[in-house]
């Protein structure tokens, strides 16, 4: 029984809010970092930055960052 | 642990990938990649085993093949699409330009639970088969012991291990047909957040630093 609900404790930490909130956090401040250049708006007027793979994955941790932040948020 | 067609199915792929990587450039960075490589899908199945024997399963691993290629029910091929080998010398062509940049995703994983895991566990006959979150935690085991690999690789010394681990957990992150990815994303999609959000910081380093 003891087992169980240690195993089960484990299984569950990540779905816990403080660590949600805290992945979400890295994963937005992360996201930024790669995006960096793009932040500004610049990007738009100036034709010598092309497409870059660093910004797409700080895109892609921006949009990870927004479902753990919705799931911190909704989860009571 | 492994049986014969398991070892089959990895030996090709550590082939195919090292080759892929490297183009054989030099023999010897050809031979670093395929120890790279064989280290890497080695441990990944290991823990995979190792965890699946945790909740009472076992895995099979077989390289990655896919039937059917859209929405519709008629949209399949006669034949398997062997996936997992022509992927890396595919992306190899379309990406040259980056180095060492293949796609590394080939091995996929069936899991069967064992004849006593429903006595065991959970009563008898209740939650016999595998439930999803299970599975989704026996890949996420092996991407994880991937991202830790490439954490010591970069702390250890050895750049190309380093980068082909993250290389390896960011194709097999992705949500699609039989890989790992999809696995985890329907089994737990916190959980794929976390993996996702690691391998992605590890990714971005890769590019920028190693």
């Amino acid at each position: 029984m003891k087992t169980k609900t240690l195993k089960r404790n484990r299984e569950n930490f990540l779905k816990k809010r403080k660590v949600t909130a805290a992945f979400a956090v890295i994963a937005l401040v992360g996201g930024f970092i790669f995006l960096n250049r793009g932040i500004t708006g610049n990007i738009i007027l100036d034709s010598r930055y092309s497409f870059n793979a660093v910004s797409l994955i700080g895109l892609l941790l921006i949009l990870c960052s927004s479902v753990l932040i919705a799931y911190s948020i909704k989860k009571r | 642990m492994l049986n014969k067609d398991e070892i089959i199915a990895v030996l090709i792929s550590t082939i195919i990938l090292a080759f892929s990587i490297t183009l054989i450039e030099t023999w010897k960075i050809f031979f670093y990649a395929l120890a790279s490589v064989f280290i890497l899908l080695f441990a990944n199945i290991l823990v995979k085993k190792i965890t699946a024997f945790y909740y009472d399963a076992e895995v099979e691993v077989k390289l990655w093949e896919f039937k059917r290629f859209g929405f519709r029910q008629h949209w399949y091929t006669k034949k398997p699409f062997p996936a997992g080998a022509l992927f890396p010398i595919a992306s190899k062509i379309v990406l040259f330009p980056i180095n060492s940049f293949v796609w590394m995703a080939s091995l996929v994983f069936d899991v069967k639970a064992k004849t006593y895991r429903a006595a065991k566990r959970h009563g008898l006959y209740s939650f016999s088969e595998m439930t999803e979150d299970h599975i989704g935690y026996i890949a996420a085991a092996g991407i994880a012991i991937n991202l830790i690999l490439a954490l010591i690789g970069y702390l250890v010394g050895f750049p190309l291990f380093s980068k082909l681990n993250i290389f390896y957990a960011f194709f097999n992150m992705l949500p699609i047909s039989d890989l790992d990815g999809n696995k985890i994303f329907f089994g737990n999609l916190v959980l794929w957040c976390f993996l996702a959000t690691l391998t992605l910081i590890a990714l971005g380093y890769t590019f920028l630093l190693v």
